[in-house]
């Protein structure tokens, strides 16, 4: 990121939480292999301090692969989760209904500038708001 | 005004066993180096190095484990509750820049998918809790960018 033009670093991922669905259950239902996905109950460690935490709940995830760019547009992230899930989205509807499941985008921004704006079209937000409870945005600025 | 010097080099003196012991146990359980414990012995005097000496030697006669360890030199201190954004007090206490504690609080909380208005207990050491279970979630330094 130390360059002379500012360089947008960004990436999308869609995740879906549940208490009580397995993520082999999303996995089969969507016909789609998570990038990752942990289980209820499933032990973690810290790399730092060795402590271990038991995952309070199931999560299944795919993620867009992060770009630099000296644009500031996440289109090709939404492109790419379109390409993947729009023959899925009654599943995904269902799910954003059933209170079992939450659905999120999670948009993540970095940048080498000092902030950053940023649009989604009438396309994007009605994609977007079809598949997902809500939307998060990271936005990582240089000082 | 002599009852208050003793009182206060009492004070200083339980407070130097109390480091020194902290010190020691923190040496005993692997916690930090001799490279750290000798200047600390050299610079509050030999006087007190049997302090060390005896406090190595209680606690290498129990297992402690390393987030125990931790404790005592106050790594278990909870450095914040609640809050949008990280504290300067607590960036400073965790020695991270403000886009290294950015970075590594939102990474964490996209990788257990927290919503923006959890508030876990951030820890000396740099873990992430539950603020109202005190269950562990994660630790900031292992998503330090």
């Amino acid at each position: 990121m130390e360059r002379d033009n500012f360089i947008y670093k960004t990436n999308c991922e869609l995740a879906i939480v549940a208490n009580e669905i397995n993520p082999d259950f999303i996995t089969e239902e969507l016909n789609i292999v998570p990038d990752r996905f942990f289980r209820k109950g499933d032990i973690t460690t810290s790399k730092h301090t060795t402590r271990t935490g038991k995952k309070a709940y199931n999560l299944w995830a795919i993620t867009s692969k992060s770009t630099e760019s000296e644009e500031e547009t996440i289109k090709p992230h939404i492109d790419y989760l379109k390409s993947l899930l729009l023959p899925k989205l009654d599943i995904l509807k269902r799910y954003k209904l059933d209170e079992r499941f939450e659905v999120s985008v999670w948009i993540w921004l970095e940048t080498n500038n000092s902030g950053m704006g940023l649009e989604l079209d009438e396309e994007q937000l009605d994609f977007l708001g079809a598949i997902s409870n809500r939307i998060h945005f990271s936005l990582i600025t240089k000082k | 005004m002599k009852q208050a010097h003793a009182r206060n080099l009492h004070m200083f003196v339980e407070e130097t066993k109390e480091f020194v012991g902290d010190v020691a146990l923190m040496y005993a359980t692997g916690e930090i180096g001799g490279f750290v414990l000798k200047p600390v012995v050299g610079y509050i005097g030999k006087g007190v190095s049997t302090l060390v000496t005896e406090g190595a030697a209680k606690a290498s006669t129990t297992i402690i484990p390393r987030t125990v360890g931790a404790a005592s030199k106050g790594f278990s201190k909870v450095l914040q509750t609640g809050g949008h954004t990280l504290n300067n007090s607590t960036l400073k206490a965790l020695g991270l820049t403000k886009e290294q504690g950015k970075f590594a609080i939102e990474a964490l909380k996209r990788a257990e998918r927290l919503p923006n208005n959890f508030h876990g207990k951030i820890m000396g050491n740099g873990d992430f809790l539950h603020p109202q279970t005190g269950e562990w979630i994660g630790n900031l330094f292992d998503y330090v960018h």
